[in-house]
């Protein structure tokens, strides 16, 4: 159906450039100068996500939306100093991580990265992720780290899904890079174990209905 | 890496969950805050400065007023008590303006005196006192006495030092000696004060300090420099001076021409430079808009706006039509306008469903506006700030005693312009779509060609202008309207 406009129709001769705006402007006129329209934009696009790194950190919800809020607001204070706007994303994302790594440092959460008390290797463990429906798959692991210690949580984080370096890891952490490899490995087995028994309960919930 | 570490990477790197929705109302009162206290202390620090500026001006200009005044007051009182009236008395006890009490540094001995002794020497550049200055003028070109000179150069050399209010060793003229002192006149004074440096000009100065006695010993001193006969410029009478003997105009000492003594020294001129400081309040409801954001009748949509405007302006007076001036303008303001405009279904702003920028034919020929998108309109905040340098000229066009009128014709060129968006809301225009009661004008011409005694074939150009009666609406504007048809009559 076309709707054409006649000269009678001023609906028809009504156009927005400048305001129609797309994410990378909205990114660069907050970078030029605060504005809280062109910021409320960029928040609705990276809201979501940034919650969702918050959670992998944060096990609660509700202290991983304020930690949210207030990496957001730091984001409005702060993003004059980002000089590129396509490294935006990079950027919001390790303030974010920064936060929620201050989160857990003022809870006291961090010394549990330090403690090698929890998991024995036992063995080399071996999981087979189903890669079939990448959501459920991304819903098993979510759920899988959250059930991790906030130090194993912390160091997974880093390693396998933010890629941090073990001397970036080191440095952030304030522990040797030998420590961050050990606990990596002692995180990794712990995970895969979740893993196993989350598959075998599922097996078992299949198998006997 | 092995695969695992790949697979959960990936996985959980582009993850989304739901934000609650107070998340954002929290950041958003946060940001209103921040905003609220910063504007503040723009405002605070904007004032202050505003003060500081308007209170210099007002400081410099009524400096120069007082100057000003002071000389005026000063020969004002010269002239209608002293001269005019042919009976100089000088009321010593008001203190002369700008005075600077001296001493005669001639003795090289400045701390030697004692207070009651000194005869201090109160130097004024008060112009005020010049008009003995022609007589004094007339003495020293017949007085051709170099001790004179050497007295009042030695006055001078101590005004030079602003060494003022230490009493030193007084030199004490003798009045008597070569004039009449009882009579008062200043003119006789300063004669006195010359022929007096003549005689003393050779004698130790702490003898001369005991000598020179004007009878009561109420006159002091007088006298600026004289380097050269048309020097002097200084004549001082200090406190307790009562001159109150008539003058003598037929005096020989007297030798003063009273139309020479009323001539008033010129004014001291304040400079031509001013400055200019405004602060102000604006507020507008009426403008034409980019039309980058509108097009068309509706382009003339009257948008709310308000704010301040600082200026500072600095300029130089040829005369009263031509004063040049250059300044500095910051303006800043807060507009609300509605817009219409494309608004897609995931809530963002987009140039179109491409990401491209529309012409307005391709919108009118598209079907957009009633697929996807949806025609909205959108009240926008924005905040206009500019910076800008301005110059001009000021032109007096009227003055009536102390209130005149300035006409001011001025080019301002932006340094710095910014257009800050602050919010957007959508409005809901839906029931504003349907109208009634339009009016509208309608001229038309009508060619008409004649085929047969039924048939007529015709041509009709007809302007429509269309004014609004029901003025609710938000879309419905003025508009100009050119329309041709062609058409066919057929008489039955």
């Amino acid at each position: 159906m076309k709707h054409r406009a006649s000269s009678t129709n001023p609906l028809s001769v009504l156009y927005l450039n400048r305001l129609l705006i797309t994410l990378n402007q909205a990114i660069s006129e907050c970078i030029k100068a605060a504005n809280s329209a062109a910021f409320k934009h960029i928040y609705q696009h990276y809201s979501d996500k940034m919650f969702y790194v918050c959670l992998r950190y944060i096990r609660n919800e509700s202290d991983a939306a304020d930690v949210l809020q207030d990496a957001f607001i730091q984001v409005y204070h702060k993003i004059e100093t980002v000089k590129d706007p396509a490294s935006f994303e990079g950027w919001l994302r390790r303030l974010i991580v920064n936060k929620c790594l201050d989160f857990l440092r003022a809870k006291g959460k961090k010394q549990e990265i330090l403690s090698e008390k929890d998991v024995a290797i036992e063995g080399h463990t071996d999981v087979e992720l189903d890669q079939g429906d990448p959501e459920v798959l991304r819903e098993i692991l979510f759920s899988a780290i959250q059930k991790l210690p906030e130090g194993y949580r912390i160091i997974v984080n880093f390693a396998l899904v933010e890629e941090y370096s073990h001397k970036e890891i080191a440095d952030m952490l304030g522990i040797k890079e030998s420590t961050s490899r050990s606990q990596l490995v002692r995180a990794r087995a712990q995970l895969k174990k979740i893993l196993l028994t989350q598959q075998d309960q599922k097996i078992k919930e299949s198998y006997y209905g | 890496m092995d695969d695992f570490d790949k697979i959960l990477g990936k996985s959980l790197k582009d993850g989304r969950r739901e934000t609650p929705a107070f998340v954002w109302d929290n950041i958003e009162k946060e940001i209103a805050l921040e905003k609220k206290r910063r504007s503040v202390f723009f405002w605070l620090f904007g004032c202050l400065g505003s003060l500081v500026l308007i209170g210099g001006a007002i400081a410099y200009f009524a400096n120069g007023l007082n100057s000003d005044k002071g000389v005026s007051e000063q020969n004002q009182k010269i002239n209608s008590h002293e001269i005019l009236n042919n009976q100089p008395k000088i009321n010593t006890d008001t203190e002369v303006e700008d005075g600077v009490t001296i001493t005669d540094t001639s003795t090289n001995n400045l701390n030697s005196t004692k207070g009651d002794e000194a005869n201090q020497f109160k130097m004024t550049p008060s112009a005020s006192i010049q008009s003995a200055d022609e007589s004094v003028n007339n003495l020293s070109a017949s007085n051709t006495n170099t001790s004179a000179r050497k007295e009042l150069a030695s006055i001078n050399q101590v005004e030079d030092k602003q060494d003022s209010n230490l009493p030193v060793n007084p030199r004490k003229f003798d009045l008597h000696t070569d004039t009449d002192a009882s009579q008062g006149d200043i003119n006789s004074f300063i004669n006195a004060v010359l022929s007096k440096g003549n005689n003393d000009a050779n004698k130790d100065p702490n003898q001369t300090s005991s000598e020179g006695n004007l009878g009561d010993g109420n006159i002091i001193n007088t006298i600026d420099s004289a380097k050269t006969n048309q020097d002097v410029e200084f004549i001082h009478v200090e406190k307790n001076l009562d001159i109150t003997t008539p003058v003598d105009k037929d005096s020989p000492a007297n030798n003063n021409d009273p139309e020479k003594i009323t001539k008033v020294p010129e004014k001291r001129e304040l400079s031509k430079f001013f400055i200019e400081a405004k602060a102000g309040y604006s507020i507008y409801k009426m403008s034409v808009w980019d039309e980058t954001f509108t097009v068309g009748a509706l382009s003339k949509r009257p948008f709310k706006s308000r704010g301040y405007n600082f200026n500072v302006e600095a300029g130089y007076e040829f005369n009263r039509w031509l004063k040049p001036i250059l300044g500095f303008n910051y303006n800043i303001k807060n507009a609300e306008f509605t817009y219409s405009a494309l608004y897609d279904d995931h809530g963002w702003l987009t140039r179109n469903i491409n990401g491209q920028i529309l012409s307005i034919d391709e919108i009118n020929d598209t079907d957009y506006l009633c697929n996807k998108h949806v025609l909205t309109d959108i009240n926008s905040q924005f905040q206009i700030t500019s910076v800008s340098l301005t110059v001009g000229n000021k032109m007096n066009v009227m003055q009536l005693g102390k209130f005149g009128l300035d006409l001011d014709l001025k080019y301002s060129l932006d340094i710095n312009s910014k257009t800050r968006l602050d919010q957007m809301t959508q409005v809901d225009v839906s029931n504003y779509l349907t109208t009634s009661l339009n009016s509208r004008f309608v001229c038309a011409l009508n060619f008409n060609l004649i085929m047969n005694n039924r048939l007529k074939l015709l041509l009709y150009p007809e302007y429509i202008q269309r004014k609004n009666i029901a003025r609710r609406e938000l879309y419905q504007g003025n508009y100009h309207e050119l329309i041709v048809s062609a058409g066919l009559r057929i008489t039955i």
